[in-house]
């Protein structure tokens, strides 16, 4: 069954590129019929694996034959990638260049995501991670704006290295613990020395991921020159990778490093938090204020990383579906917005809630919840962060404080200035959303409502996996 | 009597040569091309029947098949692909009989070199190699290509005198043997310690000069000369065939002979010349505008991995899964540059000028990716589990270093690498050489078997396990 929602994609993949060879227009029919297919599949495994008789969602539904694992803390980011897969191709429906190709592209980026999280060994996990890649890497330099080769080469490079120094730290896990099971490598251990070295390769791999500041730089590029369903695959899924690794390697194989380590990380994360907000700030474009807020956003996941309870852990994870619920649908109004105007300059925009009134409510939602509104998706993870933080830091979380103003300062600026105040002249006659946008949105908006009022829903299947981890970094 | 399949495999080949050299001269460059060609199957018949059985009793023979066994079979499969790639250039250029009988015969000198057990056995044969790839070179008839064969050849000359001379120092120091197990002997237990400084300088010597043959650092000023000014398939056979075996030849001299248990000299020794080989490769190819002369620099690099592997004590399995994979995908990469010049004769070589090639020729462009993917080491080609293997050898060596070193080298190598695949997908290159568009000819049909089977060898194992990858390389 999990076999199936790794290969399900990538066999859609080619049938759409297949498809879009000889009918370009009916790619996207058999990218959508897969990308709902896959969703179905995975609402499907996720059921099968929480009533299995053996512990549910913690023990996790295993691959018939080969490593993979399903477990609650793979769950939510492959249910976040199934969802994120049906936007994506809905989000690209109109795509001109080569649509065979670039549906090929989104659907075997989705089932190499899928596969990261669900690899329970660590060749098959680095396999996929780089497996990522490469559609990554044609999706921006191909379909993207302007500047998109300068981005795709960057983007590669950047997480390339990263992911070249955590290949030698798996190596050497490999090496001294003699097995490639993630399981069994974590029951072995590590001795301190190794475990350091271990830690920081591993670490250096997923802060690009992730991305810690000041490692960062790749991501407004990425971002910015991306196509729409690429931003939203990239900041929706591809961030989550390094937050996973975190969790699902780093910490587990090498704790006592990761204690050692936490101040640091720590550290790094309220400065991301903080340093994405007052360069959100200071954007005039509209796609790069909300790649910046990435980083902000992002930077709450290390936090609760580093301090490392259950608590945190578990709010990492909500932080972490959250952000991907919300940076989607903003990438994805920004995409739409584009579509129109032609243009992402908050400068000369306003007004657009009264002409495109669906648009704009929906921008006000996501704003919102990106701000951290109580009852929307982003609240409970960030808010438990910032608790579990301050129990474990103090008054240093004065400044997450000021990152959390500064987000209420650089959304409300943006909404403020793109959907209220005066109309202008040019955009009177944009058009609003049609029907296949509407159901891009909705799942999104369901999502981050559901999440907001309903936490548990993520948090009870991570909840297990975190307490594990956090016993073993010595915490509760 | 017991006969080695390795010899047979060089006697087979050579006997493909001095036939070739015959109907040359007497009958028609087709039936050289044919009777080489022939030789080069029957020798990969006869390595993957021991490989199969590896020990078959006849008629009181006993021929014992090894894992060289399996290398020579590999030598002799690519040879047989460069054949088939340039079969235009063989069966109807200038001088093509002779260019298949060189081929052969400089095949031919490089299976035997897996045969030879004694040091000046080992040298003989080498000259072999490097005499018929001196005169392959000076056979472009070029005033540039007759240059570069004779500093090939100068170079050379002064790379055999150092490894005479270091030869020499060990059969005086060793007390009179210059076979592999009679120098082991005599570098574990030298019966003074005086003794020991002219064994270490031997072995210097003669590892430089072993160099010299893979093109690593510091005698690597020949590589980028020859192989761009060779005929483009020749240079795709120089840059595979002859540098496999060196690699090989190479190791089983280190890991039998110099460095097996003995002091840490040698092994630091091939620590600096693989850090030079893998800075000064991979930043020459950076610089680099034309697509041979960046590969050929790439091989410089590639030489360091190798050099990489022979730090550990594996008994060099990982050297005999990486130089014939590094074999066969620099083979895809340059035969590909051949293939532009089929398509396009007025390509000046450029990497500039391969813009668009995605769209004039998506399966010659999709090949070339993926060999120089291979090349890069991403997974899912068979690269990977290339560079894999080598890195963990040299970890599990306590090298962790040099494995850093290699995977930061992997990084840059993106640089140039990925600059080919962003000026074939993502530049438009001019509509106008489209109309120069011609049918697919060998070169191109060969590259596209060799993509292919890269990528085979990369998949599989990925689900299969890597046990699989060294089952078909006939290493278990």
């Amino acid at each position: 069954m999990l076999t199936s929602l790794i290969l399900l994609p990538m066999v859609g993949g080619v049938a759409a590129w297949l498809t879009g060879r000889s009918a370009p227009r009916m790619a996207r029919v058999v990218a959508l019929a897969v990308a709902v297919a896959q969703a179905g599949l995975t609402a499907l495994a996720l059921v099968v694996a929480s009533r299995s008789v053996s512990g549910g969602l913690t023990s996790g539904l295993t691959g018939g034959g080969w490593p993979l694992r399903l477990d609650g803390l793979a769950g939510p980011l492959v249910a976040l990638t199934a969802l994120l897969g049906v936007v994506a191709v809905l989000a690209s429906w109109r795509v001109r260049k080569s649509p065979g190709a670039h549906f090929a592209m989104l659907l075997a980026l989705q089932g190499a995501l899928t596969a990261v999280f669900v690899a329970a060994d660590l060749v098959v996990f680095y396999v996929a991670w780089e497996a990522v890649l490469v559609p990554m890497f044609f999706l921006i330099g191909v379909w993207g704006h302007e500047k998109r080769r300068h981005a795709a080469m960057k983007f590669f490079i950047y997480t390339f290295a990263g992911s070249a120094l955590m290949l030698v730290g798996l190596i050497i896990v490999i090496a001294t613990t003699g097995t490639t099971s993630i399981a069994q490598a974590v029951k072995t251990g590590l001795d301190a020395q190794t475990g350091t070295l271990v830690f920081w390769l591993l670490a250096v791999g997923f802060a690009v991921k992730i991305p810690v500041w000041p490692l960062h730089t790749w991501l407004p590029d990425a971002h910015v020159e991306a196509p729409t369903a690429g931003s939203i695959m990239l900041a929706g899924v591809l961030l989550k990778m390094g937050g996973y690794g975190f969790i699902r390697l780093a910490l587990p194989l090498a704790p006592a490093a990761a204690r050692a380590a936490a101040p640091l990380l720590a550290t790094l994360g309220i400065i991301a938090i903080v340093y994405g907000a007052l360069m959100a700030l200071a954007q005039s474009d509209l796609k790069r204020l909300v790649a910046y807020s990435s980083v902000a956003h992002m930077g709450f996941v290390v936090l609760a990383i580093s301090i490392g309870s259950k608590l945190a852990l578990t709010a990492a994870m909500l932080v972490m579906v959250a952000h991907g619920l919300t940076s989607a649908l903003l990438f994805l109004l920004v995409g739409l917005l584009q579509d129109r105007a032609h243009t992402r300059d908050i400068s000369r925009l306003g007004g657009l809630l009264r002409v495109v009134p669906g648009w704009g409510t929906a921008l006000t939602f996501g704003l919102l919840a990106s701000l951290g509104l109580p009852g929307l998706a982003g609240f409970p993870g960030e808010l438990v962060s910032t608790l579990e933080g301050f129990r474990a830091y103090g008054w240093w979380m004065a400044v997450v404080a000021i990152g959390v103003v500064l987000a209420g300062a650089y959304n409300l600026r943006a909404l403020r200035r793109v959907a209220h105040g005066p109309l202008v002249e040019e955009w009177r006659e944009m058009r609003d959303l049609d029907v296949r946008e509407v159901f891009a949105i909705a799942p999104l908006a369901v999502g981050i409502l559901l999440l907001g009022v309903w936490p548990a829903l993520v948090s009870s299947a991570v909840a297990p996996v975190a307490e594990v981890v956090a016993k073993m970094l010595g915490g509760g | 009597m017991t006969v080695s399949v390795v010899l047979i495999e060089a006697g087979l080949v050579l006997a493909g040569a001095l036939v070739a050299m015959a109907l040359d001269a007497f009958a028609s460059r087709r039936a050289a091309a044919v009777a080489a060609l022939g030789g080069f199957v029957m020798a990969a018949t006869a390595g993957a029947v021991s490989a199969i059985s590896p020990e078959i009793v006849a008629g009181g023979v006993t021929f014992a098949g090894s894992s060289l066994a399996s290398t020579g079979a590999a030598i002799a499969l690519l040879a047989g692909l460069a054949l088939m790639g340039g079969w235009r250039r063989f069966t109807a250029g200038v001088r093509g009989g002779e260019a298949s009988a060189l081929i052969a015969l400089s095949a031919a000198g490089a299976i035997g070199t897996l045969w030879a057990r004694d040091l000046v056995t080992l040298l003989v044969l080498l000259e072999v190699v490097g005499l018929a790839g001196y005169a392959l070179v000076a056979l472009a008839g070029s005033s540039a290509s007759r240059e570069s064969a004779m500093k090939y050849f100068v170079q050379g000359a002064v790379a055999t005198g150092l490894a005479v001379f270091g030869v020499g120092i060990l059969y005086a120091a060793s007390g009179g043997v210059v076979t592999y197990a009679g120098i082991l002997e005599a570098v574990r237990q030298p019966a003074t310690a005086a003794l020991s400084r002219p064994l270490l300088a031997g072995s210097a010597l003669v590892l430089v000069a072993l160099g010299f043959k893979v093109g690593a650092f510091p005698m690597h000023s020949w590589v980028p000369d020859a192989y761009e000014t060779a005929d483009a398939v020749d240079a795709a056979f120089l840059a595979s065939v002859p540098k496999l075996a060196a690699m090989v030849a190479l190791a089983v001299v280190v890991l039998t002979a110099l460095g097996r248990d003995a002091s840490t000299g040698p092994r630091i020794l091939i620590a600096l010349l693989a850090t030079g080989s893998i800075v000064v490769g991979n930043l020459g190819a950076l610089r680099q505008t034309s697509l041979r002369r960046m590969l050929a620099y790439s091989g410089i690099a590639q030489a360091g991995y190798a050099l990489v592997s022979l730090t550990g004590l594996d008994r060099g399995q990982s050297i005999l899964v990486f130089a014939p994979l590094y074999g066969l995908a620099a083979l895809g990469a340059f035969l590909a540059a051949s293939a532009v010049r089929e398509m396009d004769s007025a390509w000046d070589g450029s990497i500039a000028g391969l813009s668009g090639l995605a769209s004039k020729r998506p399966g010659l462009a999709a090949s070339l990716a993926v060999c120089l993917l291979s090349l890069l080491g991403l997974p899912l080609t068979a690269g990977f589990f290339a560079k894999f293997l080598v890195f963990g050898t040299a970890i599990g060596a306590g090298y962790t270093w040099l494995a850093i070193v290699g995977v930061l080298g992997s990084v840059v190598s993106f640089g140039y690498y990925g600059r080919v695949i962003r000026v074939m997908y993502l530049e438009d290159g001019d509509g106008d050489t489209r109309a120069a568009r011609r049918s697919a000819g060998p070169a191109s049909r060969t590259v596209v078997t060799i993509a292919c089977a890269v990528v085979v060898l990369g998949v599989v194992p990925t689900f299969e396990g890597i046990a699989w990858l060294m089952t078909a390389l006939g290493l278990r």
